[in-house]
């Protein structure tokens, strides 16, 4: 019997929009002349239907005996397929013809078990014969039978999860795994000033989740954002702890001016940066991307992140505590020249000064084979100086839970980071504690206390990191380090082994942030339906204190003849000194909303209106001396009477904003959406009457998957919406009181022995100065396929950024002594480009899989700037046009092998054979400032992506996050003069008298020091990809510890920054750090969760 | 219900009508009003500007650009312009760094722009008219000196007196020639006598004085009759630059200092105008000069150039002469005492002990343990300007004065303008005052002719010897390309076992000087913001 569909069943979901119920009540005219497959042909001709059936069980040359005029298609249908003896359904776009007498045939039992993505077998799903009524719940252990008929569909659902819908086909036996409804529509996401149910979130918004970012084991949570949140550029310039802060920017930069994103903790603005917030407290991190940031108006064009802590739930208390431990290292530290190389370089660099040579062969010799270690050393100056790892760790303790007047939410947490320096005083410390409560004081009134606090404590050898890591890059590798019974050496000016230490006195930053709110809500209802009320006072605090205590370290020096140690004192500090600085600011904000929120059938509105107000003042002041008689006592007292010694001073600042905000969202029926926000502010920064600015944003969305030619058809969308916005945002990221002339106190001079106050012109003013002003158009799509099998979200996005406030020093001759120009709202930038974020997520066997992978691609241009003049047949040094921050720099087209080479092409008169090429880009035969040509690439990446992998597999899981970025340029210089060390690779084929087709310039040479002549020699490809972050997780099985009380245990072994693929081997090829900085750090790490 | 909303929505908005929430200010800076009408406010301004000036205590000196010294940490600096590389796109790179007051374009026209600002508003200062008058003085000097200073490095310069704002849209200008920029500035210099007294003392010693004016006319109508800008040999030049010397040595209650070395430390009789420093308003020129064996950096490094120019005592003749009585084995014995005191050689007695710039393992040398990096490669260390009493380290700066203006200069001043007018007995006797000084005592020059120039040029070079002269000297009477295409010559100097030393002159570097750096490059970029109406010096690009 061959079982074969005399159509073949085609789908085409989106082309054909007939439904059952329509299908049915349609019309139909047959003549009664014809058999029943005629009639068939003629009910295809007439609807748009196409009937299907198996013409081995239909009879279809049965005739039809009566004619019908416009008669309901069911009609006909029930009374020609009676009289044969079959049955038809509607399915879709089919007329489904069955021989009646084949049903009981074809009813089958089939059995199965519902469990969820853990494989835990859910209780009480319900399983549906689709379409009908007949349906059964699964047992204890999930299982359940049922009696379908043939070709039938069975639906699975269960409260808080996915449904799905399966085809029975002839399968007898089902797994069904659900799966968590976390792409739920219903879920809750936030936005400025409130929150949205995601479905109709009609803005460009991407949320991080606490659970997720606290899967790097890092102690800064803005390094752990890389790569977790499509949009956000990231970028680590150090790993120095205490001082290891990220820059972030939302879709690339669109000024030459700040670009730095607004971030509001809690909704509160001016809390500081992510970087020292406690990831345990992180309950998720969201980031307004286009229009719908422009509700926070004048400081809301660069992006918005919005920090939200976590709060307690109804339930019983949750007691949980994580531990972690790790080990940091660098994740590079440039392989610097030996002694062998340094003291070749060195003689070549003497006979290019036309001076002899300072080591002998045989000295090289002995530089290269180590004989004799303490006289021809070979110092590896990072090895002496850097540890090879340095511990880090993390404690943290949290309870939550509530009753239904009060939920709460404390947590505190201890980490600490050692530097790695050998012996090293560097620490970082941190304490934070947080309280996020919630009361109901009566039926309609909440109210809520937030309290947060924390110590910061970083500690740090007098001398900086970058003065060590200086040494540590420049020193000669033919000095010794230290002598051979262990007392150090001098080094060269000073011995970063001892810089390092606490021999040098320390420098500490102690931080105390306090951050408190208090929250009313009242809701009035019983005054309208929907109507609310809610207002919040925030204070915040911070006291800072800073105190550095120099002491003079020592040295030693070795008489070889007599075997003995002479003590000296260092050279860069000879005075034991101390400085001690107190900053304090705090900062006011109250924040008033009027809420309306209501449904009117399918109409949805809601609605707030808003006053906002900060005012912040920042007090310094600082006291030194020095010359302190002894170390004895590192305190002010006990410096010298000699008033020479004393110093002090101190200043102030403040600030203060006002505004007035608003935002009515509309939805109908959860398919249309349409959105206005907008912001009324009010700025200290500007000049009266030029101090207030509005920023309206509009946006809407259309969630076709909601369109029941969706929704009824095709059941493999689960999501799918498109939505637009456009809104002018502004950006009042600037220094204040520019429309003032100032005059401030400095250039001090000397006059009857005393050093008199000067007093001198502050820059110019301009009296015009305003807002930058972004316009913000963004486009995207967002969809949810297969049940999460696929999920995807599109943007594309562009902003003009206008009124850049940039300098004129580009047009403006010095001799003017306009030298110190004001800012002026001049310029023009343009950034547009993509972001693409998709996801997947799936279970095959035991194993679930989840993997999102996203990409941005911005590329701004500069459309206008103030230019140079640089003339006719110069438009390739032009900024406008290009890459903000684009430098010009020559273009080197090789190497001058000879001197005949060098005579042949025009050239610096400082050049001779070994130095670079430069292009004679004019061609006018003579090399000038005006042959340097514009880049087109910079430091900032055009390009960033990530990866995030992750499964889990009975009680292991593991998740991978790769990071990188690409289309982004780093120039790595390494100085090569008689001054200093350099980098390995810097001399490796150089070329030399003896190596004329060496692929690197000679050692010297002005000419070849990209720092005085910036030349496309030194610009290297930036990209990489780095495995980012990667955690082994595995969860101890319950029964261990239910003795315990331990409702769970986790380990877990973590890493980041683990391993890094790039074309720049030398230095991390992240941020703009070019070796003598502290690096970014690659760190282990073993942690535990229990809950209790 | 209406009414309701209506009044908790006017109640947020009635927040609005205190606009003066928003009013702050600057916490950190004064205002314009307050500035020109307090006459503490307006000193204090007036005393931003005397830092215009450059002072000669750069990382690089001057002289390290010329023929008096040598720094090994000057590639990026001084060693370009040694090395003849100079050129209008890298001159900038100067400004920042070791070489900060070699090219003084954009400084200069920065402080030009605040000192004739003063010149428009101090008219309407409410200030007292007696300070106010001072003032006025005071910034006619400063601002001639700061064009003295332009002149001397660009040759004429466009003239500012203006002070631009950003509302003007021509900011083209031409240059104007020297001799406009000299009477310029001679202008500048008789009115600021005319309001300043002879003398600053006390609370004011340090502030531009009448004398301090005459002295710069001195140098200013010197510098103006010499060869390079005075081409046709025009006497009356001569006359105006003997005339203004006269004047200065004519001055009362200066004379010439009794100690050579400690002139340079302390006030005294010879000292007509100069910086002075503090330990909150430092400099560091100890730690820049001094050996590396004491902690110094070893920059500014004598060479032998110089210090064969360095006449025996006894003889008045330079080692190099027949019957100079130098003896190669002790080269530094019995040399001009101004040698001693102005240079640091191996064996001489420095901080406690002697230096040691001998190889093998010589302290102050390229094997001493300490601060290698730093050694001299010429074998001599600086000496001059350094305090003993001072430490030498970066967490501590010294405060040597920086002398603009001394007696000696203008008996050499006035000796150059008479050698010119044919006057060499005159020359000679000027020549010979500042030879005869009290611990020089140098034996009398007799030499007459081409000879006596060589006499007079040597002198300048020895007596005054890093004090920023040399540099402009030798553009001035137009043989830079002779004396710098020399190689800058170093001693090296290896001590056997038994204690002798081996002395081998090195070069140090191979030095060029091109026909276009005479003068110094305007920096290419203000050329072409200029819209090219400013015209760039000769041969340069």
């Amino acid at each position: 019997m061959v079982n074969t569909f005399a159509k073949p069943i085609c789908f085409a979901f989106f082309m054909c929009c007939s439904f059952n119920l329509k299908a049915q009540n349609q019309s139909i005219t047959l003549t009664g002349q014809m058999t029943l497959k005629e009639a068939f042909v003629e009910i295809e001709k007439q609807t748009d239907l196409s009937v299907d059936y198996n013409d081995q069980l239909v009879n279809t040359n049965k005739r039809i005996n009566k004619p019908y005029t416009n008669t309901k298609l069911s009609d006909v249908l029930n009374t020609i397929l009676k009289d044969a003896g079959c049955s038809y359904s509607i399915q879709g776009s089919h007329i489904l013809i069955t021989p009646e007498s084949n049903q009981q045939v074809k009813t089958q039992t089939i059995t199965g078990t519902v469990v969820d993505e853990s494989g835990l077998p859910i209780i009480g799903a319900n399983v549906i014969e689709a379409g009908t009524t007949n349906g059964i719940m699964t047992d204890i252990d999930g299982k359940f039978s049922l009696s379908v008929s043939a070709g039938s569909k069975i639906q699975v659902s269960y409260i808080g999860y996915l449904s799905q819908e399966i085809k029975v086909g002839n399968k007898k036996s089902f797994e069904v795994v659900l799966k968590e409804d976390t792409q739920a529509l219903e879920e809750v996401v936030v936005v400025g000033y409130g929150t949205q149910k995601k479905g109709v979130v009609t803005g460009s918004i991407a949320t991080a989740k606490g659970d997720d970012i606290i899967k790097s084991p890092t102690q800064n949570l803005g390094q752990a954002l890389a790569g977790r949140l499509p949009g956000l550029v990231v970028s680590n310039g150090s790993g120095e702890p205490g001082a290891d802060g990220v820059t972030i920017n939302i879709r690339g930069k669109s000024t030459t001016g700040n670009n730095d994103p607004l971030i509001l903790i809690d909704g509160i603005a001016g809390r500081g940066s992510l970087d020292r917030l406690n990831p345990n407290d992180i309950e998720s991190i969201t980031v307004l991307k286009d229009a719908s940031a422009a509700i926070y108006g004048s400081r809301s064009a660069n992006g918005v992140i919005l920090v939200t802590t976590k709060r307690g739930k109804t339930g019983k208390p949750s007691i949980s505590y994580s531990f972690n431990v790790g080990v940091q290292q660098p994740t590079r530290v440039p392989d610097l020249a030996d002694a062998a190389t340094f003291a070749e370089v060195t003689n070549e660099l003497e006979s290019y000064d036309g001076r002899d040579p300072r080591y002998t062969a045989d000295e090289i010799e002995l530089f290269r084979n180590g004989q004799d270690p303490i006289h021809y050393p070979n110092t590896n100056w990072a090895d002496e100086v850097l540890k090879k790892g340095a511990l880090q760790q993390r404690h943290n303790i949290s309870v939550s839970g509530g009753t239904d007047v009060v939920s709460y939410y404390v947590g505190g947490g201890y980490s600490s980071q050692d530097g790695i320096f050998k012996n090293g005083s560097t620490k970082y410390e941190q304490y934070d504690v947080r309280s996020n409560i919630d009361a109901k004081i009566t039926k309609d009134l909440k109210i809520s206390v937030d309290i947060a606090s924390r110590l910061e404590d970083a500690n740090f050898p007098s001398m900086s990191a970058g003065d060590i890591f200086w040494r540590i890059t420049r020193s000669y590798p033919t000095v010794l380090a230290q002598y051979p019974n262990g007392l150090p050496t001098n080094g060269l000016d000073s011995n970063p082994i001892v810089m390092a230490t606490d021999k040098t006195g320390y420098e500490y930053d102690k931080k105390a942030v306090f951050n408190g709110t208090i929250t009313a809500d009242w809701n009035l209802s019983w005054l309208l339906d929907g109507l609310g009320v809610d207002a919040y006072m925030a204070y915040d605090r911070i006291g800072k204190d800073h105190k550095k205590w120099q002491t003079p370290w020592t040295f030693y020096t070795w008489n070889e003849a007599t075997d003995t140690y002479t003590e000296h004192m260092n050279t860069l500090v000879q005075q034991t000194s101390l400085r001690q600085e107190h900053l304090a600011d705090w900062s006011l904000t109250l924040n008033a909303k009027l809420k309306y929120k209501k449904t009117f059938g399918s109409h949805g509105v809601d609605a707030i209106l808003g006053f906002e107000q900060n005012s912040y003042r920042k007090d310094n002041f600082w006291a030194s001396r020095g010359s302190f008689m002894s170390t004895a006592i590192d305190q002010l007292f006990a410096g010298t009477s000699n008033k020479d010694y004393y110093d002090n001073s101190g200043d102030a600042s403040e600030s203060a904003r006002r505004s007035y905000f608003g935002r009515v969202a509309y939805d109908f029926a959860g398919k249309y959406m349409a959105q206005f926000n907008f912001r009324y502010d009010g700025s200290y920064i500007f000049q009266a009457g030029q101090r207030w600015g509005f920023f309206p944003g509009v946006s809407a969305g259309w969630r076709m998957s909601e369109e029941s030619f969706i929704k009824d058809n095709i059941d493999w969308i689960n999501n799918l919406k498109i939505r637009g916005s456009f809104g002018k945002q502004g950006n009042d990221n600037i220094d204040p009181f520019q429309y003032l002339l100032k005059y401030n106190l400095g250039r001090n001079y000397v006059f009857g022995g005393t050093d008199m106050v000067g007093l001198y012109q502050k820059g110019f003013p301009n009296n015009n100065v305003t807002w930058e002003v972004a316009d913000t158009w963004n486009i995207g799509a967002e969809g949810t396929f297969w049940n999460g099998l696929l999920g995807f979200e599109v943007e594309y996005f562009k902003t003009k950024r206008s009124n850049i406030l940039a300098k004129r020093n580009a047009s403006i001759p010095k001799y003017t002594g306009l030298i110190d120009l004001p800012n002026e709202n001049i310029g023009r930038v343009q950034n547009q480009g993509m972001e693409i974020q998709l996801s997947h997520f799936n279970k095959i066997g035991e194993v679930n899989f989840r993997a999102s992978g996203n990409f941005m691609f911005a590329r701004n241009k500069v459309l206008f700037m103030d230019e140079t003049p640089w003339g006719e047949g110069h438009e390739y040094m032009n900024e406008t046009g290009g890459q903000m921050g684009a430098g010009l720099q020559y273009h080197a087209i090789g190497i001058f092998k000879d001197q005949a080479a060098l005579d042949a092409y025009p050239h610096l008169d400082a050049a001779r054979p070994g130095d670079l090429i430069f292009e004679d880009v004019d061609g006018d035969g003579e090399i000038t400032s005006l042959d340097r040509v514009r880049q087109k690439l910079t430091n900032f990446p055009e390009i960033i992506f990530g990866l995030n992998l992750s499964a889990d597999w009975k009680n292991f899981d593991i998740s991978v996050l790769f990071q990188g970025q690409a289309r982004a340029v780093k120039d790595v210089i390494s100085r090569m003069d008689n001054t200093s060390n350099f980098y390995k690779w810097r001399a490796e084929d150089r070329w030399t008298e003896n190596n004329i087709d060496g692929t690197m310039p000679r050692a010297g040479g002005t000419i070849n020091y990209g720092v005085e002549n910036p030349c496309s020699f030194w610009t290297q490809n930036a990209s990489f990809v780095r495995l980012k972050n990667l955690e082994i997780g595995y969860t101890l099985p319950n029964l261990w510890f239910n003795k315990l009380r331990i409702s769970n245990c986790r380990v877990y072994l973590s890493g980041q920054n683990l391993f890094t693929l790039d074309h720049i081997k030398y230095v991390d090829p992240e941020g703009s750090g070019e070796g003598n900085y502290y690096p970014q750090m690659r760190i282990f790490n073993l942690g535990c969760n229990l809950t209790f | 219900m209406k009414k309701i909303i209506y009044l908790a929505v006017s109640a947020l908005l009635s927040f609005s009508s205190c606009n003066d929430f928003l009013d702050k200010k600057p916490l950190d800076s004064l205002t314009e009003d307050a500035v020109f009408n307090d006459d503490a406010l307006l000193t204090a301004y007036v005393t931003a500007c005397y830092s215009a000036y450059p002072n000669g205590f750069d990382e690089a000196m001057s002289s390290s650009a010329t023929d008096e010294s040598y720094t090994r940490h000057g590639d990026g600096s001084s060693n370009i312009v040694a090395r003849g590389e100079m050129n209008p796109d890298n001159v900038e790179n100067f400004d920042s760094g070791r070489f900060s007051n070699f090219n003084y374009w954009n400084t200069a026209y920065e402080y030009l722009r605040n000192i004739n600002t003063f010149f428009t508003k101090y008219e309407e200062a409410q200030v007292s008219e007696e300070l106010k008058s001072r003032l006025y003085g005071e910034m006619k000097f400063i601002r001639a000196f700061v064009y003295s200073n332009l002149i001397w490095r660009f040759g004429g310069v466009p003239i500012i007196t203006k002070a631009y704002t950003l509302e003007d849209t021509d900011y083209s200008v031409t240059r104007n020639t020297y001799e406009e920029c000299v009477d310029f500035i001679l202008q500048d210099l008789d009115e600021a006598i005319e309001h300043l007294p002879a003398k600053m003392e006390g609370e004011n010693k340090g502030r531009a004085s009448a004398d301090a004016c005459k002295a710069l006319k001195s140098r200013v109508l010197l510098y103006a009759a010499s060869p390079l800008v005075n081409t046709s040999n025009d006497l009356k030049k001569w006359e105006l630059a003997r005339d203004a010397a006269k004047a200065v040595i004519d001055l009362p209650g200066y004379s010439l200092a009794s100690d050579y070395r400690t002139l340079f430390l302390e006030d005294n009789d010879e000292v007509i105008f100069r910086r002075y420093y503090t330990k909150a308003n430092a400099n560091r020129v100890n730690l820049f000069n001094s050996p590396n064996g004491y902690g110094g950096w070893g920059g500014n490094c004598p060479i032998q150039n110089l210090v064969d120019d360095y006449e025996m005592k006894a003889t008045g003749k330079k080692p190099t002469e027949t019957g100079s009585g130098y003896d190669p084995a002790n080269p530094y014995e019995g040399r001009d005492p101004r040698f001693y005191a102005t240079i640091l050689h191996n064996g001489a007695m420095f901080r406690g002990r002697e230096v040691e710039t001998f190889v093998p393992n010589g302290q102050d040398s390229e094997q001493g343990a300490i601060g290698s990096w730093n050694c001299s490669k010429t074998g001599y260390y600086l000496h001059k300007f350094h305090d003993e009493n001072q430490v030498i380290n970066e967490s501590e700066a010294t405060t040597a004065p920086w002398t603009f203006f001394r007696l000696a200069e203008f008996y050499l001043n006035y000796a150059e303008a008479q050698y010119y007018l044919d006057n060499e007995e005159e020359c000679r006797k000027a020549i010979n005052v500042v030879r005869s000084r009290e611990g020089v005592e140098m034996p009398p020059v007799t030499a007459t002719g081409t000879e006596l120039l060589e006499k007079l040029r040597n002198e300048r070079r020895i007596e005054l010897s890093f004090e920023n002269q040399r540099y402009f000297d030798l553009r001035r009477w137009k043989i830079a390309d002779e004396y710098e295409n020399k190689n800058s010559i170093g001693m090296k100097i290896e001590k056997d076992e038994n204690g002798n030393f081996k002395y081998t002159e090195i070069t140090v570097l191979e030095r060029n000087f091109l026909p276009q750096h005479y003068w110094l490059p305007i920096p290419r970029s203000e050329i072409i913001k200029s819209n090219y109406t400013l015209e760039q010096n000769p041969y340069y690009n």
